[in-house]
């Protein structure tokens, strides 16, 4: 191996208190690009900020080396490194950037810190980098500001900045993480491309297996603080050696059979000092040895793992389809040419625009008792008002939702109350959605209080079984919604949606916030608890894996419009929308192998959508007739599909 | 923008509306009804009820509001009875010194609260921003006038550098000649906008250095300086204008208080022996102005607001 | 850990809010305890004892223009100055909540008419009102009261109003819609319990500015009838005096009402903290 152009060896870190890194040791050649992957809380994140010297108020480098091109970074200027030999894009485009600066100006700025240029001259280069970055007139772009861009674009803004001064190494955070997916598709190939073309190397730091996956040459597996394992990326995908990357690659939903093998318990608590493996408590094959004794990162250069019971160099699992779950005939909720208007934001500061947005426009579904039906889309597509709208928090402005054949409009008031028994939902931030002034108790205690189910003693024996059935102790009824973790609480989510003993659960992204090894675990959760109570489900989501892992019946939804509906294992294999095959062939995959056909542009405005086919803008398909006439949803042999050429 | 301008704009009539409503309504709760107000106290009945029907105070509510609309719209603020002037004679007259003071006072509130603001965010809860914020509580508690006296006892009296009393005189010029006695009533009035400044300034520092943008200028490889000079204080000093438009409710409340301690004849020291003399179409004139002043000034604030912020400027 | 004692911890450590409350409790204390061991006559002048300087036998403080003690007179005023701010300081957030409350539930054409209102209301600097109504009539203990109560009700209305609207639309007031609970549960389950806190804070805020507004009014002429009094009439009563020489005469008055009012502002702002902070510490 060459002299590694960025070199840290066991970086220890402190952040107010806990530590956060306990010894990373990593390697990047020039022009290689590595991912650092891992969950939240394991040290990924914080490992890029202490190389660029970033670490929040209250972290400090406890001790390590990092060196960067042969100077140490412990004690270079590292004013002189930032922008200039190192540049750095963040996860959150729509924050990252200054909301009072033009973009011209903060995509100069880097070159006017640390190259003799003029004004004139950085002006140029920045404007040059734009064109690079594939921002549309890009000239017209360096006068305006952040807000009037488009969240691909203003991270394609923060490349852009990042690399104005040829960077011999580009650390990118999360990069896409806050982008819908063929957004994140689009920017992922603009930095494979950059790489390539400047020759730079690359830092991916991501919580996303699949983003990493054939993207970097090489992966380093982080948990608790520290490198794991690191490997060559086919290697660690094929044949992973410690088991907690064998364990998170199980419990991916795109790489597995029905249910997942998810990791018990969470990451430890980084404020004491662990003696032995942080991964011996969760580990299926500890020992004392692991417990007592701190294993080292052993192998060669080409693959490396921290582990005293590695797995067995073997192939993993492959993929595999789930099978589906027998689903009755009986029809339990239909949607027929459902539509939703909002009056456009009438916020005052803002000149209050007039007007109206069909969230939903006219979409017709039905699903089946015992179904579970996964309604997929990138934001804004009116997938989460589909779901708002089912539950009555909005009332739809046409159309008919019937549930068991009634439609739930024309319930009179007397009626209305026990017909929430039956239909409840699931937020994707539990947090907000429960009282924070409220214990654990009161809030499970409340759907049994309104609607008036047992006395006192019955309701707490009732939360009780509750708690019991999520897999919570009976003690948590004393706690606070905020004591508990993410995957606790949305354990107490789905305790709470249960307690009316409903039919319809509609979940809205409910595993989103979620790491991958806790979000198995409440997946495994949603259907054991479909197949002891009988539960449909509407489940919401933006992940295509998770839906395909979970789902019977995939509606996709583009511009509030359903455009094609059909059984999971179908539409996934054989897509006839253009717009699913858009999708699918974004989807960052750390199972199959990836297509790379390049996906064009970004929805347009759901105020102002295109004539006739909503889709047209983007699809290669289009022709004259699909900006004319609208394509109804078509059934044919039990899949349906809203365009004018199906695939 | 423009529907932004227009928006707030309508916001602002309909407010200095309500506001004639409310000066109309003072008027009629009046013991005595607006007769006594405006004839004084030793009005007699039957001059009471003259007065009345002559000015058609008998009339319907309604109507007498309308006519008293069509007073004001017309520059008819009353007159004076102690005085025996048009109330906006007065008002030509005085309007000029307390614009003097209270832009004076607001040009130096701002030009030590924005470095103290900056000085306390970035010392924060180090001993300097502690003692910073007792200061400004402190100073946010001390009365007016009574800060006012300290002031004259210490600068005027132990140590005679500055007049106890402010000009005199009844031209501008006059006053700009005599600046150094309005030193002292610029520095009370001032104080305590300095510390509501200071205070609002350093939690909005604050909140602009948590900001993800600051992190991206400093990973541009930014000093720390530059980094709160050209990214951090344009951020957090736009919103300043809109304080400085809710602050005006009190910083003409102050000239009140500190016209009548140091004896300028502005409107505050008007007002002020006009409440002495029960001069109620004075009081009452005067109120309208102010609050005309304050509506018209918040809307100024907004607008430059809007002007300043990219965010709400191009919005199409 | 109880909420409770998480809000009382992070309100300790806030030392400013601790000196405080400790410098209220002592006013109050001296206020009301002390003429039970320093008493004093504050009904009948004395005007052979008139302006003795601090230090003279029997006054520590020395004694007013009229001869009251100083040190006596303090303890009377302290009473007033208190009862005064904290009856105006409570009404006001009283009649704000009540205001706020229903404009923000209500939102829409509601809101927008009841906001106008407050803010032409706001538009007239509160001194003035102040003047204008107390002008109209002889200031007494009560009508004070109402009269400082009836110009501070703004500030809370807007704020619980602003809370009322944002609580609204809250994903666990939804929750709880979707669960069959109506608004009357909304409201008294879920929206109220969670303004108390921006409530309770704003409260004290209020307190500190109705006492500077007594002395305000007091200053410009208008305070309650002698032989009553308040640190505000006190104050400003001493004001002609001062500038001869008689410094005692508003020194312990003037210091009285900066320490009374600095102590509200401190304990606000330490409760602000701690109810933010509650809600803020999340497990990372």
């Amino acid at each position: 191996m060459t002299e590694p152009l960025l070199r840290i060896r066991d970086l220890r870190v402190d952040v107010q208190g806990a530590h956060a890194l306990a010894g990373v040791d990593l390697d990047v050649a020039p022009g290689a690009a590595v991912g650092v992957v891992g969950e939240s809380g394991c040290g990924k994140t914080m490992t890029a900020l202490a190389v660029l010297g970033l670490l929040p108020p209250g972290g400090r480098v406890l001790g390590g080396s990092m060196s960067f091109a042969g100077v140490d970074l412990r004690t270079a200027n590292l004013e002189s490194l930032r922008g200039n030999e190192i540049g750095m894009v963040f996860q959150d485009p729509l924050t990252s950037l200054n909301p009072t600066m033009t973009i011209g100006a903060q995509v100069a700025e880097p070159l006017l810190l640390h190259r003799e240029v003029s004004r004139r001259e950085a002006w140029r280069t920045a404007e040059e980098a734009l064109g690079l970055v594939g921002l549309p007139q890009p000239a017209e772009r360096m006068r305006s500001y952040p807000h009037q861009l488009s969240g691909g674009m203003r991270q394609r803004v923060a490349i852009a900045t990042a690399l104005v001064c040829r960077p011999k190494l580009l650390i990118a955070d999360e990069p896409t993480t806050a982008l819908d997916v063929t957004t994140q598709h689009q920017i992922l190939e603009l930095i494979d491309d950059l790489r390539r073309q400047l020759g730079m190397a690359l830092v991916l730091v991501t919580h996303d297996l699949g983003v990493v996956a054939e993207r970097v040459d090489e992966v380093a597996v982080m948990y608790a603080g520290r490198v794991v394992e690191r490997a060559r990326t086919a290697e660690l995908f094929n044949h992973p050696r410690h088991r907690y990357t064998e364990a998170l690659l199980a419990a991916l939903p795109e790489r597995s059979a029905r249910d997942l093998r998810a990791i018990p318990g969470m990451p430890p608590t980084l404020t004491e000092e662990l003696a032995g493996c942080p991964f011996a408590p969760r580990c299926a094959h500890t020992t004392d040895q692991c417990r007592d004794e701190r294993p080292a990162l052993t192998g060669d250069e080409r693959h490396a793992w921290a582990c005293f019971h590695p797995a067995p160099p073997v192939p993993t699992t492959v993929v595999t389809q789930p099978v589906p779950e027998p689903v009755g005939e009986q029809v339990l909720l239909e949607l027929d040419s459902v539509s939703k208007d909002f009056p456009l934001a009438t916020r005052p500061l803002l000149g209050g625009l007039t007007g109206s947005v069909s969230a939903v426009a006219g979409v017709s579904l039905s699903i089946r008792r015992g179904e579970i039906f996964g309604l997929v889309g990138e934001s804004g597509c009116g997938k989460t008002t589909v779901g708002r709208l089912v539950v009555g928090l909005e009332q739809p402005s046409s159309g008919q939702i019937r549930f068991d054949g009634k439609d739930i409009a024309t319930l009179s008031r007397a009626e209305r109350k026990p017909h929430r028994r039956r239909v409840q939902l699931v937020f994707q931030d539990s947090a907000a959605a429960m009282d924070p002034r409220m214990r654990v108790g009161a809030i499970l205690r409340e759907p049994l209080a309104i609607q008036g189910i047992g006395d006192r003693r019955e309701q707490r024996r009732r939360v009780a079984e509750l708690l019991a059935e999520v897999g919570l102790p009976e003690q948590a009824v004393h706690r606070y919604p905020h004591e508990f973790s993410g995957g606790q609480r949305q354990r107490l989510g789905l305790a709470r949606a249960l307690a009316l003993r409903p039919d319809l659960l509609v979940a809205d992204e409910p595993v989103s916030a979620l790491d991958v090894s806790v979000q198995a675990q409440i997946l495994n959760l949603l259907r054991r608890l479909r197949a002891e109570h009988a539960l449909t489900y509407l489940f919401v989501s933006h992940d295509l894996a998770v839906v395909r892992h979970l789902a019977d019946t995939v509606g996709v939804m583009y511009l509030g419009k359903l455009v094609e509906v059909g059984p999971v294992r179908e539409v996934y294999r054989e897509p006839r929308h253009p717009y699913t095959r858009l999708l699918l062939d974004s989807l960052p995959s750390a199972g199959a192998h990836r297509s790379s056909t390049a996906p064009g542009g970004e929805p347009p405005s759901a105020a102002r959508p295109p004539s006739g086919c909503r889709f047209r803008t983007r699809c290669p398909r289009a022709e004259a007739v699909c900006a004319e006439v609208e394509p109804p949803l078509t059934t044919d042999g039990g899949r349906q599909v809203a365009c004018h050429f199906p695939g | 923008m423009t529907r932004f301008l227009i928006r707030r704009t309508l916001q602002a009539l309909v407010v200095l509306l309500l506001v004639t409503v409310i000066v109309f309504a003072l008027l009629h709760a009046l013991p005595g009804g607006p007769a006594r107000a405006i004839l004084g106290p030793r009005a007699s009945l039957p001059q009471i009820e003259q007065f009345n029907h002559d000015q058609g105070f008998d009339q319907p509510l309604p109507v007498q509001y309308l006519s008293y609309l069509w007073h004001l719209l017309g520059g008819d603020l009353g007159q004076s009875y102690r005085l025996n002037q048009p109330v906006l004679d007065l008002l030509a007259q005085r309007i000029p010194k307390t614009l003097v003071l209270t832009c004076s006072a607001t040009l130096l509130a701002v030009a030590v609260a924005v470095p103290l603001g900056v000085l306390q965010a970035v010392r924060r809860g180090r001993f300097t921003d502690h003692l910073l914020t007792g200061l400004s509580f402190l100073a946010y508690a001390t009365p007016a006038f009574f800060l006012g006296l300290v002031l004259i006892i210490l600068f005027a009296q132990t140590w005679p550098l500055l007049p106890a009393e402010a000009p005199q005189s009844a031209g501008l010029g006059g006053v700009f000649a005599g600046f150094g006695g309005l030193l002292l009533p610029i520095c009370t009035l001032a104080a305590g906008m300095i510390a509501a400044f200071s205070r609002y300034l350093r939690s909005s520092v604050l909140d602009n250095l948590t900001e993800d943008y600051v992190r991206t200028a400093r990973s541009k490889g930014q000093s720390e300086r530059r980094v709160l000079v050209r990214h951090v204080l344009r951020n957090a000093l736009i919103p300043v204008v809109t304080l400085l438009g809710m602050y005006l409710p009190a910083l003409f409340g102050g000239t009140v208080v500190v016209e009548s301690l140091f004896n300028y004849p502005g409107t505050g020291l008007l007002f002020w022996s006009a409440a002495q003399s029960s001069d109620f179409p004075v009081l009452l004139g005067v109120t309208l102005v102010v609050a005309a002043a304050t509506v018209l000034g918040s809307l100024l604030a907004d607008l430059v607001y809007a002007l300043l912020d990219p965010r709400i400027r191009t919005v199409r | 850990m109880i909420a409770r004692e998480q809000i009382a911890r992070s309100f300790v450590r806030n030392r400013l809010a601790v000196a405080g409350l400790v410098v209220l409790l002592l006013l109050a204390a001296f206020s009301w305890l002390g003429p039970l061991l320093w008493p004093t006559d504050q009904v009948h002048t004395d005007l052979a004892a008139a302006t003795l300087p601090p230090g003279s036998p029997g006054h520590p403080l020395g004694t007013t223009d009229l001869g009251y003690d100083l040190l006596g007179r303090l303890m009377v005023g302290g009473r007033s100055s208190l009862e005064v701010g904290v009856a105006a300081g409570l009404l006001a957030t009283l009649v704000g909540t009540a205001y706020g409350a229903v404009s923000g539930y209500f939102g829409g054409w509601v809101d927008a008419v009841m906001m106008r209102v407050t803010d032409a209301v706001l538009a007239i600097p509160a001194l003035f009102l102040l003047i204008v109504v107390a002008a109209m009539v002889t200031p007494s203990k009560p009508l004070l009261v109402l009269v400082i109560g009836a110009v501070a009700w703004l500030s809370p209305a807007r704020l619980v109003r602003g809370e009322a609207l944002s609580l609204r639309s809250r994903e666990y007031v939804q929750a709880m819609r979707v669960m069959g609970g109506g608004s009357v549960r909304a409201v008294l389950r879920h929206i109220v319990p969670n303004t108390i806190g921006t409530v309770a804070v704003n409260a004290t805020f209020q307190i500190a500015d109705a006492i500077l507004y007594v002395a305000y009014l007091s200053f410009l002429g208008l305070s309650v009838p002698p032989p009553a009094t308040d640190w505000g009439t006190m104050l400003s009563g001493g004001l002609t005096y001062a500038q001869d020489g008689y410094w005692w005469l508003i020194v312990p008055p003037g210091v009285a009402i900066v320490l009374v009012v600095g102590a509200f502002n401190f304990i606000g702002d330490g409760l602000r903290d701690a109810f933010e902070v509650r809600l803020q510490r999340r497990p990372a």
